[in-house]
């Protein structure tokens, strides 16, 4: 429910709960003649005080005014309204001579039941919610009065009154009392959902702002690391060696950006993957143009099913061979040598197989859980692996969020198996009639 | 003596249109620099470039604008740059006319790469000597419709055969996969039109590449397109 949805809600419950006291007033007026002018205007004036409360802009208004009224209608010294913060802490509005001491106010809070504070300092806890206050103090004169308020199940403030003489709680107080309880509570829920609203807000906007941030940076580090790059090949050209390095700095930075771009994208929900029907072999034929640059003399060896021409898999193109490419970075980085990195496809039934096997050091049991998490890098793992860590988490996020999954296997013989599953798919899937204008994803 | 070769060069930011006046260097080109989409139209008019090339990210115009602004009079090739998440852009510029497209940051010498690709084929210009293209172990003969590789006749079917002929006509330019979409199956009504092109260049590969899975012509431009690559 929005916020201006629940704020509608409390408004009309608060206009259902005045008319319920109000026909209640009503029948007891026709019956005792003699008290109708005066109940006539006790209604009156709470009725327009919840309309005054309830129309007020912001919810400490609400409350302020509410705290007047108590005074005005119980010949109360001062009242406060406190509420709870999201810290567990308390704010309170109302009267600024109001009481002070936060004793009764923590008691009633806590326990969800009404304190008297009597004569002389006694505090004295009502835990029959329904019982009458004058009952329940039986002549006992009360100087405060706390009276929780709920919101739900919830107590989410209370109502704190002050009577430097003592309260009188007759039963035309008692119920002008129960009224104002009532509007309190529903001013101060409504200061809370401003709250939520408000801390909502803060956080929408600080996302767009993170979002705007990472946009901005990732551009404005490109223009330095092509002018890199092109100086970079002058050096080249003049026969210095550590251009190449240079070079090579100016990818890796560039690598990084991009893996927090597309992990800021990933955590935020900024990712809107579109999965279409394509073949394996094309996921296979981008990944591999991407990274056998860097792979050099290393081979990677490719396996393709070998009863399927045509493999088929729901994938969105572009994020999927992301995943392929991280996990062939990830294996030639965590699997030193020479030895070759098998990429092998295989159906399974429903699904697709893609793993990259190697046969570097595997994965110790202890970290078999973290190695997909963000910036988790092994404590075997080189420290210039040229690498933020984020890799395999990428990998994961991508694919879980079309439907697939990556996940690691122990290879027989030793190394690492990681597999990247997606939604099998047949040629039937390739034919939702559609109009024919080509419409690109 | 023959005449310098003119490059106009549309960039806003005078670090990149430094770095990119030293990469042309080996070219020996006049290098014309515009900031804006209005400049480089302007200067485009008046210098006749024998090539553009043209940040996507301008500050007056739409990269794509100034590409279709230019098509309207001029065959100057049009090299864009941009970047790895700007693919939407990228297919606009070349639905628009732009040539090619390098990422930034881009490696010098796939740039050089494919300028040098650019200006080859606007210098070829005109009509085509020989009805064969034959690159490797392929070899397509336009007139008789026949594709051997390795010398032995390989079976297309005829949406293979009109796909392979509209790139290899354009080798080396990477063709959007709404260009090939046009041009092969020539707006009929068909499903899913991107899932059957990529099905179309698996068979295609299985039947001309050697190492279907390491192509050697026909490769991918992720998310853009396809680009016939000749030896």
């Amino acid at each position: 429910m929005r916020l201006e949805e629940r704020l509608d809600a409390i408004v009309l419950g608060a206009f259902l709960v005045t008319s319920a006291v109000a026909s209640q007033l009503f029948h007891r007026i026709s019956a005792e003649g003699e008290l109708a002018r005066e109940r006539a205007a006790e209604l009156e004036s709470l009725a327009s005080l919840g309309m005054r409360a309830m129309t007020a802009v912001h919810a400490r208004d609400a409350l302020q005014i509410v705290s007047v009224s108590v005074r005005e209608h119980l010949g109360a010294t001062g009242c406060r309204v406190h509420t709870l913060t999201d810290g567990r802490g308390m704010t309170s509005a109302g009267d600024p001579d109001g009481p002070e001491n936060r004793e009764p106010v923590t008691l009633a809070m806590q326990r969800g039941m009404r304190v008297a504070v009597l004569a002389g300092g006694p505090l004295r806890v009502i835990p029959d919610q329904m019982e009458p206050l004058s009952v329940a103090l039986g002549g006992q004169v009360a100087r405060r009065l706390l009276i929780p308020l709920r919101g739900g199940t919830e107590v989410i403030g209370v109502l704190d009154v002050e009577g430097e003489s003592g309260l009188v709680l007759d039963s035309a107080n008692a119920r002008v009392l129960d009224a104002l309880v009532y509007y309190a509570a529903s001013a101060a829920e409504r200061a809370r959902l401003e709250r939520a609203g408000a801390r909502l807000e803060a956080l929408q906007g600080a996302e767009e702002m993170r979002a705007a941030v990472l946009a901005s940076v990732s551009h404005d580090l490109r223009t330095p690391l092509t002018t890199i790059k092109a100086l970079a090949s002058q050096l080249h050209v003049m026969g210095d060696d550590r251009s190449e390095v240079i070079e090579q700095e100016a990818d890796r930075l560039n690598r990084f950006v991009g893996e927090m771009l597309d992990m800021s994208r990933l955590t935020s929900g900024g990712f809107v993957p579109r999965p279409e029907v394509a073949p394996v072999e094309e996921l296979v034929v981008g990944a591999l143009q991407q990274v056998e640059g860097s792979f050099g003399e290393r081979r990677i060896d490719v396996r393709m099913p070998a009863h399927d021409p045509l493999p088929l898999a729901w994938m969105d193109m572009t994020h999927t061979v992301r995943i392929v490419v991280n996990l062939l970075e990830n294996a030639r980085k965590y699997s030193p040598g020479e030895s070759p990195v098998e990429l092998v496809v295989e159906s399974a039934g429903a699904q697709m197989h893609i793993s990259v096997c190697d046969r570097g050091p595997g994965i110790a049991p202890s970290e078999v859980n973290r190695i997909f998490d963000a910036l988790y890098r092994p404590a075997t793992a080189r420290a210039d692996a040229g690498s933020a860590g984020l890799g395999l988490a990428i990998a994961r996020g991508l694919a879980r969020a079309q439907g697939g999954d990556v996940v690691w296997t122990e290879r027989p013989g030793g190394g690492s198996i990681f597999t990247l599953t997606l939604p099998a798919a047949t040629v039937a899937d390739l034919d939702p009639p559609r109009p024919g204008i080509f419409t690109p994803s | 003596m023959t005449e310098r070769l003119r490059v106009l060069l549309v960039d806003d930011e005078s670090q990149i249109r430094r770095a990119v006046t030293h990469l042309l260097e080996p070219l020996h080109a006049t290098v014309t620099a515009a900031v804006s989409g209005r400049d480089a139209l302007t200067l485009a008019a008046a210098e006749r470039p024998d090539l553009i090339i043209l940040d996507l990210g301008l500050p007056d115009m739409d990269g794509t604008e100034v590409c279709r602004d230019l098509r309207k009079w001029s065959n100057a090739p049009v090299l864009v740059l941009t970047a790895r998440d700007q693919d939407h852009d990228t297919i606009a510029a070349l639905d628009a006319g732009a040539d090619d497209f390098v990422s930034k940051p881009f490696s010098p010498a796939a740039f050089l790469a494919r300028v040098r690709a650019l200006l080859r084929r606007a210098g070829r210009s005109g009509e085509r000597q020989s009805p064969v293209i034959a690159t490797g172990e392929l070899s397509i003969d336009l007139a008789s419709r026949t594709v051997l590789r390795e010398g032995r006749p390989v079976h297309l079917t005829p949406t293979e055969w009109e796909l392979l002929v509209v790139l290899a006509t354009h080798g080396g330019k990477v063709m959007t996969h709404r260009q090939l979409f046009t041009r092969v199956w020539q707006g009929r009504e068909h499903g899913d039109a991107q899932a059957h092109l990529r099905v179309h260049i698996a068979h295609l590969r299985q039947k001309i590449e050697q190492d279907p899975v390491r192509p050697r012509h026909l490769q991918t431009e992720i998310g853009v397109g396809y680009r016939f690559v000749c030896d």
